[in-house]
């Protein structure tokens, strides 16, 4: 087996260890998640199937019997426990190192031998400890009607469907419900449908009432409250229905029908009635008088809407996937730019001097190409600084371990953009700052309570365009 | 055209406090110092929004809402009330008299013009 070969594969190794300690930090605050059980455990079938091919045996022998229990998790005959994640993430921290430091040979036999045994002894016993459960404060029947909020990761973009109907004398308390509409489509990207139906005939319309009614389809990364917060001021004037249709890229593509029957805007039996008669459904039941044209229009504003996200996330994702090249090929793609650049500059300037048209019009077009390959070209070598983040949630969670400290981590702007060098520089100072926030800044949880604070301490990682900060 | 806010306290430190934050924010200013004294500066005003304590005397907040609202030309208006922990049942009854929203003092200057944009837009 060629060195190419072994490296391609160390590779994608680290990768998939990436995708693995994500999978179980999140596992953590989701222990029910079967995707990320599947997550997890894909990534250490494929770590073991290719560490074998490529000559890690070592690697593949002691993946297989870490994806041996994580079949039996993902069977559930074993539940996620605190213990099961901290010993997959110490097997996960061995693999790596087995990777880096001999090439597969296992180094620290000892310490293999322990995770080994603390495996066994996690499936003789069945799990040891209580699984994981998620934190209940009380279900509010507000949460009931959104059962997707209780399985979100608090980071995670959400879609919704709001369905708002405003008492018709909302006029006379000086609210204007565009102005919450412009509001809830701060929060995120928004569809909205007007529900006109109620509206009389010009004689009998009285212009100081409100006969409107709203749907919005909103995708948004900042929960129900946000939400919720937009009507605190019209709460007992209107009503409000939230639903979660699902998270970003997550959500069903849904036919008209469904939409209508969630919404319980038809019943089941007339959509199934109404099929019968091969016509488009929306036209039928409207035709039938079972619903109205903006009901119709409505759900149909829903449907593209979560069509619209779905394409997006997807491009995301495979935006993301498809970048693989060696960041010295980038280096000296941007020195050639850069090259190019001066050269056009002097390509300008004498075509300037020579006053021949022709030879005017080629340098402007090699101006303009330039450009566009040079924005280009720098562009390709940003990245987004999420991955970045991700990496402290695992030196958060082990240091506030080893503290005694209860520390939660939060993350906004992951997809700010920087360049590649930028983002590699900044890892050791943020370790830094990171290091200090659980050092100096977040007590013990008896002492943060004995100071009126919240048990758990939080950092707080961000980035927008301009600055990148972190507070403890 | 810059909106024009009416601020209504008896209290002048209060009073200052709030014109000085809608100025720094781009708004006219209207001052008025109780109930009547509002009412009787709203006729011509051309305000846009009023911005009123609860309790003053001659003619408290909750009288002037419901003033504000019988007022031909201005009963479309948003009115927000300035209010305080402990004022609950008073802050239902300006909402029943037809007040739009509320500010719970103290409050900092950016949450004031949060409030006044969520209102005005």
């Amino acid at each position: 087996m060629n060195d190419n070969h072994r490296e391609v594969f160390k590779e994608e190794a680290h990768e998939l260890l990436a995708e693995l300690e994500t999978a179980l930090l999140e596992l953590e605050t989701t222990p029910d998640d079967k995707d990320l059980i599947g997550k997890a455990f894909r990534a250490m079938h494929t770590i073991k199937g290719s560490g074998a091919m490529f000559g890690f045996d070592d690697v593949a022998e002691f993946t297989h019997g870490i994806e041996t229990v994580f079949d039996k998790v993902r069977d559930g005959d074993i539940p996620v426990t605190k213990t099961l994640i901290s010993l997959t993430l110490q097997a996960r921290d061995l693999i790596k190192m087995m990777l880096d430091d001999s090439g597969g040979e296992a180094s620290s036999e000892p310490a293999l031998q322990e995770i080994v045994g603390a495996f066994r002894k996690l499936v003789l016993t069945g799990g040891e400890q209580s699984p994981l459960t998620l934190p209940t404060d009380g279900c509010s029947s507000e949460q009931a009607a959104a059962p997707l909020e209780q399985e979100i990761s608090p980071n995670a973009r959400v879609t919704y469907r709001i369905r708002l109907t405003f008492l018709s004398d909302i006029f006379s308390t000086g609210t204007n419900p565009l102005l919450l509409l412009d509001e809830l489509r701060t929060l995120g990207e928004y569809s909205v449908t007007a529900d006109t139906n109620d509206i009389p005939y010009l004689d009998i319309m009285n212009p100081e009432r409100c006969y409107t009614g709203w749907d919005v389809v909103l995708t948004t990364g900042k929960g129900i409250n946000a939400i919720k917060d937009v009507f605190i001021f019209v709460e007992d004037r209107c009503e409000i229905k939230i639903d979660a249709i699902g998270t970003e890229g997550e959500e069903d593509h849904k036919k008209i029908g469904e939409i209508l029957v969630e919404r319980v805007d038809v019943s089941q039996e007339d959509v199934l009635r109404v099929l019968k008669e091969k016509k488009p459904l929306g036209e039928m039941l409207v035709e039938k008088g079972i619903t109205t044209p903006d009901k119709v229009d409505s759900a149909l504003a829903e449907q593209q809407h979560v069509k619209k996200i779905r394409e997006k996330a997807q491009t995301k994702d495979e935006g993301i996937s498809s970048i693989k090249v060696p960041a010295e090929k980038l280096d000296v793609l941007v020195n050639l730019v850069g090259e190019l650049v001066t050269v056009q500059a002097r390509l300008s300037q004498t075509a300037s001097l020579v006053h021949n048209n022709e030879l005017g019009a080629i340098a402007e077009e090699v101006e303009r190409l330039t450009r566009e390959l040079r924005d280009n070209t720098l562009n390709i070598r940003m990245v987004p600084i999420g991955t970045t983040f991700g990496r402290f949630k695992r030196l958060i969670r082990d240091l506030s371990q080893e503290l005694g400290k209860e520390i939660e981590m939060t993350t906004e702007g992951e997809e700010t953009e920087l360049d590649k060098t930028v983002i590699e520089r900044l890892n050791d100072p943020l370790v830094h700052l990171i290091r200090n926030c659980i050092d100096h800044g977040i007590e013990t949880p008896d002492v943060r309570l004995s100071l009126g604070k919240p048990r758990n301490g939080t950092i707080h990682l961000s980035a927008v365009r301009g600055q990148t900060y972190s507070s403890g | 055209m810059s909106k024009r806010i009416m601020t209504v306290d008896d209290s002048a430190s209060v009073r200052q406090v709030v014109s000085f934050t809608l100025k720094q924010a781009g708004y006219e200013v209207v001052e008025a110092i109780d109930g009547n004294d509002a009412l009787s500066k709203l006729e011509g005003s051309g305000i846009h929004m009023v911005l009123t304590d609860l309790n003053m005397p001659n003619l408290d907040g909750i009288g002037l809402i419901k003033g504000v609202r019988a007022h031909a030309a201005h009963r479309f208006v948003p009115i927000i009330m300035l209010t305080t922990e402990s004022q609950e049942s008073r802050k239902l009854e300006g909402k029943q008299a037809g007040a739009t929203g509320w500010i719970v003092k103290p409050f900092n200057p950016e949450q004031l013009v949060a409030v006044i944009k969520k209102v005005l837009g």
